[in-house]
């Protein structure tokens, strides 16, 4: 089972809004207590699985999942296989947040901001994790349902497909919304041989014109 | 009809997993098993008869995931597979004494308040299933991880069927589900709520469930029903490790603990089947004998036991407090969140909830509190009314096993209470008064206690889950009345072993110096047994002496509780003082010291009017704040926390302003809400608290708030004004579609849109009046419009 550890300061940061900005001792502190708080409470879990990649003329899919739009399509060139997988910090991290707004609503915005910078690592850890099941393969990045013109509505298909709410207790609500809400689902490519080092950043992305941390001169962890 | 196999049999067989035999058999992954009801009939039938031929006592309908919403994409309809499956399933059974489950698993979205569907939603979804499946012998609840879902699911097949319920969650290593719920208050709220069984089943091996199902057994006497995968899945091959002959041993091992249905889930086959059931056959399996139970209460995720004095928080009620009338009155929710949040962190173990009050609805209202405080505390709940109906309204949506506050000895309350409680399995508190009134003299109130209980009894409640009121009388009116009170109290307490339940502030009214009668009072009565003080816990002196109380009568072993309390209080407090020296409200408000703040407010209002520190303190350092942020000095997050400590001033100042009756000046309202579809709404609520503290009064319908429901708001209310927020690009048409209908309904409203996916263009598509990149400008554009 993965466990939360000490949450990447400078990514919480860039959640909160907080730019270029240094945080002052009082709001070090604010936050130290609120990171206390959120380790104590998550019960991050993960749950993955390996299919081979098919093509099919140009229907790409695995394990029965249509692969849909061209951008994962280039990002899963060269891949013989794909996992699908699963991570979330847990309904109890939900309650936290929810339950930390009536309290004070600036502790609740911390907190928020770090489980969002927390199921990045737990995703990280994770897929480490996987990494280490394939000695002699090579992985690509995680690609998410709604990056690009990967389709969102993929959410509750690979939910479905990896039993998750069973398994880790993910929902997906019909708006293809995440429940618990810091949860990520990706789809990672496995490949014989090295890959292309292909940037993971905004250049690819779909969202790039409506993308708030590229109006605010950042990104979103992936470049 | 189960009591009946186990004395039969010893125990009752249940059959194993169907989805994983389907694969097994070539269904293909992505497939939706329930279908096959229809579309592969023979599949199904193959199945489920290769368990009734392996033996099982009950084997189940494949129609685990047969509800509306999971097989909406289907074409098919619930009905037509529930039925399809338990034909299947009955055509299975033939020649066979198999019965045939109607087979419930969880709906697959996730139950408010943390997702959206709502109990009443989730009761219907249950209701259709339990209604298609009506040719069934039994009805199987399970892999269910949200005791409210299993709530509504068990309702739902009381109230329309006759069938025994077989009730199983799935717990992890841990010993809870993955919301949270613990085993001890699954057993006592399905249980209460009439299962026929209960128990385990899927997520872990036998070997791993042992400890969890010993710790429902410690907590219930039905029949409790143990049914584990086979170990787990490898993540590559999908084998599932254990093997029928250590299934069937370490299964058996739980006979000695109480198990006696038994069955498998994921990965189990008809093999693991047999080699179960031989292994029970072949040990003797000893009839099962009646347990004592703690008396208890619980939310979903808290047991509290009334095993020693346990406090009952008093302040819920608005009964004589003018500042709670007014939030009810107003629909201010959140200020009796923050009522219930205070008690919890004073020590509170149980709090009262009553929503009496003139002039509103109160069967609506007490629901409303009793779903909002469950979702900020885990405290169980004292759900506090004379009315049944109001009761039964809160009974229903409650998440554990509650307090009914209360019955009293008049036949015709004891008549309409008593059911309620037995039919939802509540504790109840019996008030020793009746048609005559409440007795001068102990005795009279001892005898109406005993009346209480036969009744209880008769109705099915058990003995521990009647508390006794043997009733406060004000001590300045009749001084001897406090003895009688307490004289009554310790016969309840010893010659009828019942707990006792006593609101102790009444004793001092009329006198001066009330607490220290309070406190005293409470103290003697906790000498004569008082289980139940229904107090203040935020004035520090009760809670010290019944947290004193425990040390003394070593209830609180190595006074452990008592040191936790109060062991490092005063240097902690003391430490803080030095390093902020005398802080002033605009350092606290800036620093984000909300405590600080709300302190540093009462201290001020002893000699300033309440107006006067809004508009020459409070008001100042917020636009200080808002300025730096502009001028990019400060950075959201610490407008965020500025604006959360001057909530807390503001609490303050309104308390105050309500008990002086002075009007509450506000701005004007603003509705707020987060749109359909989207349940993220912490940036709505950033909103919110910054509008509330330029004064405006929001209107905050909540996450996932349909169209209609947001103009109907804006329209009733009037409003210059409604925001909008969605975090997620598949819930901006929902914000679209709000605009357009209440440019329709309602054109002389602006909205104002905000939200991470959001940009000023996209605003303009969809004919937003304005875009708000951030809770500062909501603030700007609130003031703009509205002044």
């Amino acid at each position: 089972m993965l466990s939360l550890d000490s949450i990447n300061r400078a990514e919480t940061l860039r959640y909160m809004g907080f730019g270029e900005g240094i945080p002052d001792s009082h709001f070090t502190e604010r936050i130290n207590a609120m990171e206390k708080e959120l380790i104590k409470t998550a019960v991050p879990r993960f749950v993955w699985k390996s299919e081979p990649l098919v093509s099919d003329e140009d229907i790409l899919s695995a394990g029965g999942i249509i692969l849909a739009g061209n951008d994962i399509r280039a990002h899963l060139e060269g891949c013989t296989h794909v996992v699908f997988m699963a991570a979330t910090l847990s309904i109890q991290t939900d309650m936290l947040i929810s339950r930390t707004q009536t309290r004070n609503i600036g502790d609740a915005h911390i907190l928020d901001a770090l489980a969002g910078a927390g199921i990045e690592q737990i995703c990280g850890k994770a897929e480490f994790l996987i990494k280490e099941q394939f000695p002699e393969k090579y992985m690509t990045w995680r690609y998410s349902a709604g990056y690009g013109d990967f389709p969102i509505e993929l959410q509750s298909e690979l939910a479905a497909y990896l039993d998750a709410q069973r398994k880790i207790g993910l929902t997906v609500t019909e708006t293809s919304l995440m429940i618990p809400k810091k949860s990520v689902t990706a789809v990672i490519g496995i490949a014989d041989k090295p890959l292309p080092q292909k940037r993971s950043g905004c250049t690819s992305c779909n969202m790039r014109d409506i993308c708030n941390f590229r109006r605010n001169g950042v990104h979103c962890g992936n470049a | 009809m189960l009591k009946k196999l186990i004395e039969e049999k010893g125990y009752i067989r249940l059959d194993g997993g169907t989805g994983t035999m389907l694969q097994k058999n070539g269904m293909p992954a992505g497939a939706v098993p329930e279908v096959y009801n229809i579309t592969e009939p023979e599949r199904i039938i193959a199945v489920n008869r290769a368990y009734a031929q392996a033996g099982a006592d009950i084997i189940c309908a494949n129609t685990f995931g047969a509800n509306r919403l999971k097989m909406k994409k289907t074409g098919y309809s619930p009905d037509e597979l529930i039925r399809a499956g338990v034909r299947n399933a009955k055509k299975a059974a033939e020649g066979t004494n198999a019965l045939v489950a109607l087979d419930i698993g969880p709906i697959g979205q996730l139950l408010e308040p943390l997702g959206t569907l709502t109990f009443e939603e989730a009761y219907d979804i249950f209701r259709e299933e339990i209604i298609a499946g009506e040719e069934a012998d039994v009805i199987t609840i399970e892999t269910m991880t949200d005791l409210y879902e299993t709530k509504a699911a068990l309702l739902a097949a009381k109230e329309n069927s006759n069938k025994p319920v077989l009730v199983t969650m799935t717990f992890e290593e841990s010993g809870r589900t993955f919301t949270g719920c613990s085993a001890a208050a699954m057993a006592m709220t399905l249980e209460g709520l009439g299962a026929d069984a209960i128990g385990i089943n899927c997520s872990l091996g036998p070997k791993e469930l042992y400890p969890v199902a010993e710790e429902i057994c410690r907590w219930t006497n039905l029949p409790v029903i143990v049914k584990p995968n086979a170990g787990l899945p490898d993540p590559v091959t999908g084998e599932f490790s254990v093997k029928p002959k250590e299934f069937a041993e370490a299964l058996a091992e739980m006979t000695g603990i109480g198990v006696r249905i038994f069955g498998g889930c994921c990965g189990t086959t008809p093999e693991h089947m047999r080699a179960l059931y031989e292994k029970l056959d072949s040990i003797a399996i000893l009839p099962l004998q009646e347990k004592d139970i703690p008396a208890a209460v619980c939310s979903a995720s808290s047991v509290v036991t009334i095993t020693e004095p346990r406090m009952i928080g008093e302040r819920i009620n608005p009964t004589g407090k003018k500042r709670f009338q007014q939030a009810l009155r107003e629909n201010d929710i959140s200020y009796v969140l923050s009522q219930a949040i205070e008690q919890t962190d004073a020590g509170a173990d149980i709090l009262d909830v009553n929503a009496g009050m003139p002039g509103i609805d109160e069967k609506e209202m007490m629901v409303r509190l009793v779903k909002a405080i469950q979702s900020v505390t885990d405290v169980p709940l004292q759900l506090d009314s004379t009315k049944p109906e109001v009761l039964e309204a809160a009974l229903r949506v409650y998440n554990g096993k509650p307090v009914v506050n209360s019955v009293n000895g008049e036949q015709a309350s004891l008549n309409a209470i008593l059911p309620l409680c037995k039919k939802y399995g509540a504790a109840v508190v019996g008030l020793t008064l009746d048609e005559n009134g409440i007795p001068d003299k102990a005795k009279g109130r001892f005898k109406i206690a005993e009346k209480i209980l036969t009744a209880a009894e008769n109705a099915g409640i058990p003995k521990r889950d009647v508390y006794i009121d043997c009733l406060t009388l004000t001590v300045s009116a009749e001084q001897s009345g406090a003895q009688e009170t307490l004289k009554a109290l310790n016969r309840v307490k010893t010659e009828l072993g019942l707990k006792t339940v006593l609101g102790v502030s009444n004793i001092s009214f009329g006198l001066p110096n009330r607490e220290a009668v309070n406190r005293t009072f409470l103290t003697m009565a906790l000498q004569q047994g008082l289980d139940l003080p229904i107090l203040n816990p935020n004035i520090t002196s009760m809670a010290e002496a019944v947290r004193a109380y425990k040390v003394l009568t070593a209830l609180d072993k190595n006074s452990v509780s008592y040191i936790e309390w109060y062991g490092s209080a005063q240097p902690a407090k003391a430490a803080q003082q030095t390093e902020s020296k005398t802080p002033d409200l605009g350092y606290a408000m800036e620093h984000g010291l909300a405590e600080e703040c709300g302190k540093i407010t009462e201290t001020l209002l002893a000699d300033h009017e309440p107006m006067d520190i809004v508009n020459n303190m409070l008001i100042p350092a917020l636009d200080k704040a808002g300025a730096l942020f502009e001028q990019g000095k400060i950075f959201l997050p610490q407008l965020i926390l500025t604006a959360g400590a001057a909530q807390a001033a503001f609490g303050v100042i309104k308390e105050k302003l309500a008990s002086s009756q002075d009007a509450p000046v506000s701005k004007g309202k603003i509705v707020l809400a987060t749109v359909k579809g989207d349940v993220h709404d912490i940036g709505k609520n950033i909103v919110k608290v910054l509008l509330e503290n330029y004064g405006f009064t929001v209107i905050d319908l909540g996450k996932d708030v349909p169209p209609e429901t947001i103009v109907n708001a804006a329209i009733e209310n009037n409003v210059p004004l409604v925001g909008l927020s969605a975090l997620m690009t598949t819930t901006l048409d929902a914000m679209r579609d709000t605009i357009v209908l209440l440019s329709e309904k309602y054109p002389e409203c602006r909205t104002m849109v905000g939200g991470a996916v959001l940009t000023p263009e996209y605003a303009k598509q969809i004919k937003a009046d304005y875009y708000a990149k951030d809770a500062k400008q909501a603030v700007d554009i609130a003031k703009e419009i509205i002044g």
